[in-house]
């Protein structure tokens, strides 16, 4: 069995499935197959590879010659059991999750030490105490086993298969990801966070994730990690689809710390109903190339979309990110701050748009983008487009690129403070106006992280 | 067509374009200065790239474009400030007055080379939408190599203050009145840095053919 | 009283197909599901992509070429994003060996 707990290196092997490599009509009605999926989820899979195989590759964003799609596993069946201890781990890598401060179950967890049992456990009074609020919140299999029908008038209506190469591949491989049901006027204050609910074989490389909002509900959604996952899935292809219905309001975080050998695109897309609120939180540190541009759609008058984005790339990575908002109807707003770092010939670009339709009057968008470039070898790029067809309105964007304050550094190093400490602490100062929206964890870790990352400890 | 600003020397150009498409190359050497100033104001299609390169050390060039778009003129224009050297500052704004059905595109970069250490770069589109079918996009791109820099950009749109035009309607003026006040306005502050009166009533004129 | 323009031949349009055909000044998009034929406009109301020349039918639905957005040819109702609005739909008729569209 191939350990989905991935590491860089492998585990003994007890091969209860195999699947081959590449990917073709067999491999795609094996996996529906498999999950016993409705026919109508079948010929959604078999459509969206005819996708697929059509569209070509972007020609803007990164560089995705290095991905061979014929050397990529594109299904594995799950595990049962994890077998593996805590001592086997490399030494940086326990090291760093100590570093950080990951906590006991989640290090466990993370590393296969199976935290399966845990989580489980963890995860049933959660679960309880949802379900008495009528909240459902499965994985993404289980939610269209055990709800067919509110999966089948959503699934595919907010990204469809033939948006793009990755969606369409995604379309018809996916397996893992969220279902996230909330009634009408429902408040869920505890963030569902996704770790708790997965075991191994969902975290994987082409999740699916669907969430529903119905009017006047709340539900906060964290996902990803910011201890460095090693995995040697090369290909990440995710696609989230969020409905944010009349008055309702979701926000979903996502840190991102995946190995540098890992190509991460992502479609993450959220449709807004009149005064919906729709927030999203995006951190990306890992990962070789990351391609991912949380959108809002906003359809409803005074709906609000608010995109907040932190981007850190050091050597051998690119992260070009970003976000979109597109204006459908009248008094609706946008905001999008982003807040990049590049270090040791790392690469951050911003990439987003903002659009206001015909009618969609008395919209108001600002973007601010904030970008340090630490060293000379780095680079910053923003590639912001505002395209707009209604008069009444107020557009605004702004975007700064710049190296670490002079002023500011000596500062910190007439105190006392060595230069890579100083460093570390302006820019985590540079982040915290998006850091202090995360989860306490993950900010303290993140925190952490950014630390290690600066002084040249990690990474 | 390139024009070269010569070393230690300043060079000011008010530049009138005319419909149709067209290249305008600017290379600004060592310690050299451009100010350029650029009007579109015509009746027909207009599609212009501006590309001001700083070549030499202590290169500095102010980049101001005015455009006055009526009827059913497509205007793209697309500006380039590359920084080849260090020590170099650029300084771009684009403002258009967009009427009727004016589509109006700008796009805009600022590179700066991995040598260019110690620059400054400005780029900022302010565009006035002045009908509901106007149409305005703006795509201001940073493409940035060098770190020890300090690059901005920045691009508003919308329609004329309703603060303002209410102030000066409250004074007795009529509102048609106000806007082409706030219009005038709006192009004043840029025209202003020109300091050669002759220049700036040649770049009035130009405007008022459509505002 | 609509006005009917032949549009084309009905052996032009067998059944399960759509194409793209300009009539009275407008695209539009054209499709035989099981043997009925219907009208939309060609154009995406996301992109403005060409719905018959570069997109799919399947059934009744029709898929977009360029981002995947669904409409319903019976009616032009949108079923999925990025499109958010409807396409117009216009009546068909057909008389012997033509069909007309009401414009």
């Amino acid at each position: 069995m191939q350990n989905t707990y991935k590491y860089g290196f492998h585990k003994p092997e007890n091969y209860v499935y195999k699947s081959k490599k590449g990917l073709d009509r067999g491999v795609v009605e094996y996996i529906s197959k498999r999950k016993n999926e409705p026919l109508w989820m079948q010929q959604f899979r078999i459509r969206a590879l005819g996708q697929f195989y059509h569209k070509p590759l972007p020609l803007w964003g990164g560089d995705l010659g290095g991905i061979n799609f014929d050397n990529i596993f594109y299904y594995i069946s799950p595990t049962d059991k994890i077998v593996s201890r805590w001592e086997d781990l490399p030494e940086d890598i326990r090291d760093t999750y100590d570093r950080i401060g990951i906590p006991e179950a989640e290090k466990k967890f993370l590393s296969g030490v199976s935290a399966q049992y845990d989580s489980e456990v963890v995860y049933k009074s959660i679960k309880s105490m949802l379900s008495k609020k009528g909240v459902v919140f499965l994985d993404m299999d289980s939610g269209l086993r055990e709800f067919p029908e509110i999966v089948k008038q959503y699934f595919g209506t907010v990204i469809p298969s033939g948006d793009n190469k990755f969606a369409a591949l995604n379309s018809s491989v996916w397996s893992g990801g969220s279902f996230v049901y909330v009634p009408k006027g429902v408040r869920v204050d505890l963030p569902l966070q996704a770790y708790f609910r997965i075991n191994a074989a969902n975290m994987g490389q082409f999740e699916r994730t669907l969430i529903i909002a119905e009017e006047g509900s709340f539900v906060s959604y964290v996902e990803g990690c910011t201890a460095p996952i090693y995995t040697t899935d090369s290909l990440h292809s995710a696609v989230v689809e969020i409905i944010v219905k009349k008055g309702a309001r979701v926000r979903y975080t996502t840190i991102q710390n995946w190995s540098t050998n890992v190509y991460n695109l992502v479609t993450k897309r959220a449709r807004v109903e009149e005064e919906g609120v729709m927030e999203w939180v995006d951190g990306n540190i890992g990962s070789r190339l990351s391609m991912k541009y949380p959108s809002v759609y906003l359809v409803g008058r005074k709906a609000r979309g608010e995109m907040l984005s932190i981007a850190y790339a050091g050597a051998g990575q690119h992260q070009d990110v970003g976000a979109k908002a597109v204006h459908l109807a009248p008094e609706t707003t946008s905001q999008i701050i982003s807040k990049s770092i590049s270090r040791g010939g790392g690469r951050t670009s911003y990439r987003g748009l903002v659009q206001i339709m015909m009618g969609a009057t008395k919209s108001k968008s600002k973007v601010v983008c904030d970008a340090l470039i630490l060293d000379e070898a780095s680079r910053s790029d923003t590639y912001p487009t505002m395209d707009i067809d209604e008069q009444d309105v107020s557009i605004e964007h702004e975007a700064t690129v710049s190296k670490i304050g002079d002023e500011q550094l000596f500062y910190l190093l007439s105190r006392g403070i060595g230069k890579a400490q100083a460093e570390s602490m302006i820019v985590n100062g540079f982040i915290e106006p998006i850091v202090k929206e995360l989860p306490l964890e993950y900010a303290v870790e993140l925190n952490r992280l950014i630390q290690l990352q600066m002084e040249g400890s990690v990474g | 067509m390139n024009i070269q600003i010569l070393q230690n020397t300043t060079k000011t150009i008010i530049q009138e374009i005319h419909g149709g498409k067209a290249v305008y190359e600017y290379t600004v050497t060592e310690r050299a200065q451009l100010a350029l100033l650029f009007v579109v104001a015509q009746k027909v299609d207009v599609e212009i790239v501006v590309r001001v390169c700083l070549t030499g050390r202590g290169a500095r060039a102010r980049i101001i474009g005015l455009v006055a778009g009526r009827g059913s003129q497509i205007i793209r224009i697309h500006t380039e400030q590359i920084h080849e050297a260090p020590d170099t500052t650029s300084n771009l704004l684009v403002k258009a007055a967009l009427y009727d059905q004016v589509q109006f595109s700008y796009d805009g970069v600022i590179r700066v080379e991995p040598l260019a250490q110690k620059t400054d770069a400005y780029q900022k589109n302010e565009n006035l939408l002045l009908s509901p079918h106007a149409h305005a996009r703006s795509d201001p791109v940073l493409e940035i190599l060098a770190n020890d820099v300090r690059c901005t950009h920045g691009s508003t749109t919308g329609k004329p203050s309703e603060d303002q035009l209410w102030y000066l309607m409250s004074r007795g003026i009529t509102r048609s009145t106000a806007t082409q006040l706030l219009i005038e306005g709006f192009f004043e502050r840029a025209i202003m840095t020109i300091s050669d009166t002759i220049h700036q009533e040649q770049i009035r004129k130009s405007l008022w053919q459509i505002i | 009283m609509a006005n009917y323009i032949k549009a084309l031949l009905v052996d032009d349009l067998p059944p399960g197909s759509m194409k793209t055909v300009r009539v009275g000044g407008k695209s539009i998009a054209m499709a035989n599901v099981d043997g009925e034929v219907f009208a939309i406009d060609d154009t995406c109301s996301h992109a403005e992509c060409s719905l018959g020349s570069e997109g799919f039918i399947d059934g009744n639905v029709v898929t977009c070429g360029c981002h995947g957005a669904t409409f319903d040819v019976t009616n032009g109702k949108v079923m999925s994003m990025p499109a958010v609005t409807d396409v117009a739909s216009y009546s068909v008729k057909i008389v012997g060996q033509d069909v007309l569209i009401a414009l």
